[in-house]
């Protein structure tokens, strides 16, 4: 597979001398890769939920990815090839972890009353402009929060809400129908949408 | 219909995949209902915030053992 890596390597000099002397991928495929490797390194470490874990699973995909490319047809989406290989490679970790960490879910449907209206009182959410970006904290709320999804949800979450996958990907990646995958998604978001109520709302009169 | 078949039927309306009677007793609840309104304002919200979580960096150390793996073949020959 490197060998391909080589072949399109254009016989430019390098625009600092100092580069040439470690892996040089050519400007177009080092693009590729930082784009593949941060987009790969963020899924993992959202269905894992720790940094560690997603270092070493980040490695093994790639280590698969240059394994299996030779073998890669075109089959499906370049993008799509890869998200399959990490998503099986974070699986696999979990199920080798096989800590079934028994997690307390709110069910959502019991914040409504028997005759289906709202349990709890609904508060609006302050507004936020659009064009600004989440500030640190925001981040942080947020991650938390897909955190402390239960694995079901948050894997389904994490590929269709953060990383705007369509769901027959999902599906086909988690090996669930598609109406299962709207199904979570529709739960993990409830589950979201609790958890970061009481960050965005706005304040109390 | 009631407040919790129409949050049940959130994730259908934002997809836009609910038969038109539906979403028509969906949105005369919600015209009428200011909890539900708030709710799936919020339910929106919470979609759209997913979108415009940014990236955590690479890791730098991890950035270079990943180009080392890409570079690793014994095929890599000379650069021409």
């Amino acid at each position: 597979m490197a060998g391909t890596m080589t072949s399109r390597r254009r016989g430019r000099p390098a625009a600092d001398p100092a580069r040439a002397a470690g892996p040089v991928l050519g400007a177009r495929v080092e693009k590729l890769f930082h784009e593949y490797a941060t987009r790969v390194y963020n899924l993992v470490r959202r269905m894992l939920g720790n940094e560690a874990d997603a270092e070493d699973v980040t490695q093994e995909v790639f280590a698969q990815v240059v394994r299996k490319l030779p073998t890669f047809r075109g089959e499906a989406a370049l993008a799509t090839w890869l998200y399959r290989i990490a998503v099986n490679a974070a699986l696999a970790l979990r199920r080798k972890r096989a800590t079934r960490t028994r997690h307390e879910v709110p069910d959502v449907l019991e914040d409504f009353l028997s005759d289906g209206r709202h349990g709890v009182p609904v508060r609006r959410w302050a507004a936020t402009p659009d064009e600004i970006a989440l500030n640190h904290e925001a981040h942080e709320v947020i991650e938390a929060a897909i955190r402390r999804l239960p694995e079901v949800y948050r894997d389904v979450y994490v590929l269709a809400d953060v990383e705007e996958l369509p769901n027959p990907e999902i599906a086909a990646a988690l090996g669930l129908t598609v109406g299962a995958v709207k199904s979570r998604l529709h739960r993990a978001r409830l589950l979201m949408r609790n958890a970061l109520a009481p960050y965005f709302e706005e304040e109390a009169a | 219909m009631t407040c919790r078949e129409v949050i049940e039927l959130l994730g259908d309306l934002a997809a836009n995949d609910v038969a038109p009677e539906r979403r028509r007793q969906a949105e005369e609840h919600l015209a009428g209902c200011p909890a539900c309104l708030a709710y799936r304002e919020s339910y929106q919200r919470t979609i759209e915030l997913a979108r415009r979580l940014q990236p955590a960096a690479v890791p730098p150390a991890l950035l270079q053992q990943l180009r080392g793996l890409l570079d690793a073949d014994p095929k890599a020959g000379d650069t021409p």
